[in-house]
């Protein structure tokens, strides 16, 4: 019987340490540092305060999808699980895509990595992304780098993306070797420093395998995976799923942090509103394949505009307030079979549904940051843009206000900080009139509701 | 109604590493389940409240306590005695892909049950198919789509519309539903609410609710009782509405401020109450489970072991030295 102290390498990530050890023995021979910084052994961390100047520098990437549709190949042909998707991530914002389970949202994340498996192949668009081109075009070794280096993932169900017979340093090793990280060590002080900064003990987590971590601890070092290799792109996939409601709020704030520590460009992938309205400046909303509606989080939530967005609100059991309002959405989502090839993709659920539903793509209705794909919503605004100009003509006010609010931080904090005083207190009174009663919003009396953003009022 | 007194279980590691390691998954819970009542257990994942509901509906055992089913202590019965007791206790599943057998059609899955239960109660064969469309009909869905069908062919919210008709073949007086809507769309969570509020209403089945999401629990009905439980024992218990809107246990507090606000639309309590450290699963017993984690601790609940009571006047009763509630719940914009 083996007592701790027999074994060779013996306190938490001693073992690690040493395979580090010999690894990068192995390497340095070969090759020097890229950055020719520091030396060769990484006593300190000049390398590290060059890696992050350089981080610094580059600044958080922009990305761009543009008319972008994936397919499944099926034995009822090609049915498009994404179809026509526009949606920007500014740089150094948290956008989140909400939509439930078929509505494409996981098949979009996949496009940003270019890592749509067969049967399913991206037909047409592009994803560009600052510094990496459009990675539709990516192949090979270039794509296999971008991966990890430009754009990290983090795996819905961390604890199925971990190897269960490895231990997280090990895994950590496999990673660094395969992008051709020089200095081991280095990464390996990087990563103990994320998990240290999300709150564990990183040697400890280091020298664990996945089933000694809980699930909660499990996301983490999912998230140091992405982020380790110095990724300013991140993609979260469900990154709260299967946590409860304490572990997911800590995972939120360190999504938060992180995010705005190391300037990063962020992508949240959920089902669940709530997780939105938590971490995202922005949000985009998805059904059928299609982005219904999205803009800035906040006046999302606070006055949605597609009847879509209003139902997934409406269905939402809240805390405080008459349990009867809230109500559930009739009828079901469409799946990758269901979804109507031509017109509105919501239709079938639609209380405000016309007759150009059935046949008409729903034209995006732009009001600055905020944009809309829907018929009525369309109707509404040219009754509205036609009133606003008789309105501009008298005051002299410019119309569209929804541009003032911006999406970075600073102006979204702002935003939030309005939603306490007094006029932004009945913005939001009304918008949530707006929705609730959807007859008001059919006959654009609900307009007052949006289309002025808090700055505007605060 | 249900009855549990001092109900304790501890599950032991069997081999590995681990093995013989403990791990106290109830610490002596008393409950009470009125005929026709809703109750609902809340807690972090790993608090026991999964395994209470299994012992509930008699799928696991226990060490000691007793559960009591209509005045008949469970002890005193031997276990094929037991089987009638806990058939009128049904289980619904968190995951309705796996609880539905992939090879059967609805019509099948119904059928087994309604023929047995035909059997047991002299019924004609003629009744069996009447009443597999009858409880289709109850539970919301159309017979006449859903029989034929596979479970592969149906919706998450329909399969568990599936699961809970087929709970109700045996004519049930409780429905145990472990987190019976949390894999399920948003957009049609609320139907499976309603669906087991209104099975509440019109068939006076009793409900019991586990579940991690408070919110939720609200929605079983309005006189519901909460009980919300941290590593094997109730810290509080009470009305559902008196807690979350004056949550006086940390715990409490800290799991309702957990909740994600919608922002634009709420705006988040005012005194919201982080713990200071992650699930603790030692297997340090003294004082308050929760002092170790708990902002508000003192030296007192190191030491000594909090009892649930009506300490400092509270109209719920709770597990805490020092109650007091706090506002942290996140209210909606405009609410006074």
């Amino acid at each position: 019987m083996f007592t701790r102290s027999e074994k060779a390498p013996v306190t938490p990530g001693e073992r690690l340490a040493a395979a580090v050890r010999t690894l990068s023995a192995r390497r340095t021979r070969g090759a020097r540092n890229p950055e020719g910084a520091g030396g060769a052994g990484g006593t300190a961390s000049p390398q590290g305060a060059a890696r992050s100047r350089e981080a610094r520098r580059s600044g958080p990437p922009g990305v761009r999808v543009k008319d972008l549709s994936v397919v499944y190949r099926t034995s009822a042909g090609e049915l498009p699980a994404v179809s026509g998707i526009d949606l920007e991530l500014v740089p150094g914002t948290i956008t989140g895509v909400v939509g439930e389970s078929g509505s494409g949202k996981s098949t979009l994340a996949l496009s940003l990595l270019n890592a749509v498996q067969p049967p399913g192949r991206i037909r047409s668009g592009s994803v560009e992304i600052d510094g990496l081109g459009d990675v539709v075009e990516l192949r090979g070794d270039d794509l296999r780098r971008a991966r990890g280096r430009h754009i990290g993932y983090v795996f819905q169900a961390a604890q199925n993306s971990l190897n269960p017979l490895k231990t997280v340093g090990k895994q950590l090793l496999d990673l660094g070797r395969s992008h051709d990280i020089q200095d081991l060590r280095e990464l390996v002080r990087d990563a103990k420093d994320l998990l240290g900064r999300m709150g564990l003990d990183g040697a400890r987590v280091l020298d664990s395998h996945q089933h000694e971590l809980s699930g909660g601890m499990r996301q983490r070092v999912g998230i140091m995976f992405a982020l380790v290799l110095n990724a300013h792109l991140v993609v979260l996939d469900e990154p709260t799923t299967a946590l409860d409601m304490i572990s997911q709020a800590t995972i939120l704030r360190i999504i938060r942090e992180v995010h705005e520590e190391r300037g990063l460009t962020t992508l949240v992938i959920t089902h669940d509103l709530g997780v939105v309205a938590e971490v995202a400046d922005r949000l985009a909303v998805m059904y059928g394949g299609r982005v219904v509606e999205q803009g800035p989080t906040i006046e999302v939530l606070g006055a949605p505009r597609h009847p879509y967005t209003q139902g997934l609100i409406r269905a939402i059991p809240r805390l405080v307030g008459d349990i009867g309002e809230a109500r559930a959405l009739p009828g079901r989502p469409p799946t990758l079979g269901t979804v109507p090839s031509r017109g509105c993709v919501f239709r079938e659920r639609c209380e405000l549904r016309m007759d150009v539903c059935e046949t008409e793509e729903p034209p995006a209705v732009t009001r600055g940051e905020w944009i809309v794909a829907c018929h009525a919503v369309a109707a509404r605004h040219a009754d509205e843009d036609a009133d606003a100009a008789r309105a501009a003509h008298r005051t002299g006010h410019a119309v569209i206000a929804c541009s003032a609010t911006g999406a970075d931080a600073g102006t979204e904090n702002v935003a939030r900080a309005a939603t306490g005083t007094k006029n932004a207190t009945g913005a939001g009174n009304r918008g949530k009139n707006a929705c609730e009663d959807r007859d008001t919003v059919a006959r654009g009396a609900g307009r007052s509701a949006g289309t002025h953003g808090p700055k505007e009022k605060a | 109604m249900i009855t549990g007194r001092g109900v304790t279980k501890t599950f032991k590691q069997r081999g590995g590493i681990l093995a013989g390691r403990e791990v106290k998954a109830l610490r002596g819970v008393d409950f009470t389940i009125p005929k026709g009542g809703a109750v609902s257990f809340i807690g972090e994942s790993g608090c026991g409240k999964t395994t209470l509901g299994r012992i509930i509906a008699g799928l696991e055992s226990y060490d000691s306590g007793e559960i009591i089913i209509d005045g008949t202590p469970m002890s005193s019965l031997r276990p094929r005695q037991r089987q009638p007791y806990f058939r009128r206790i049904q289980l619904i599943h968190q995951d309705p892909y796996s609880a539905l057998n992939p090879t059967r059609t609805v019509h099948q899955t119904l059928d087994a049950p309604l023929t047995l239960r035909a059997a047991q109660t002299g019924r004609s064969r003629s009744w069996v198919d009447g009443r597999a469309q009858e409880l289709l009909e109850l539970v919301g869905l159309d017979p006449g789509y859903v029989l034929p069908r596979y479970p592969h062919q149906l919706s998450g919210g329909m399969r568990q519309r599936v699961v809970i008709a087929r709970a109700l073949t045996v004519d049930p007086e409780m429905l145990v539903a472990d987190e019976a809507v949390s894999m399920i769309d948003v957009s049609l969570r609320l139907g499976i609410l309603a669906l087991l509020k209104d099975l509440r209403e019109r068939l006076g089945v009793s409900v019991l609710f586990i579940t991690h999401d408070v919110a939720t629990a609200r929605y079983i009905g309005d006189d519901g009782e909460l009980y919300v439980i941290y590593r094997g024992q109730v810290v509080e218990r009470g009305h559902v509405e008196t807690i979350i809107s004056a949550p006086v246990h940390p715990y409490t507090q800290s799991l309702l401020s957990a909740i994600p606000v919608l922002h634009g639309l709420e705006r988040p309590g005012k005194e919201p109450v982080t713990p200071t450290g992650a699930l603790d699963e030692s297997r340090l017993d003294e004082g308050c489970l929760f002092a170790r984690r708990c902002p508000f601790r003192t030296g007192r609940c190191e030491s000594e072991q909090p009892l649930l009571g009506h300490g400092g006047g509270t109209p719920q009763e709770h597990a805490c030295f020092h109650p007091a509630p706090r506002n942290v719940v996140a209210m909606p914009v405009g609410h006074p």
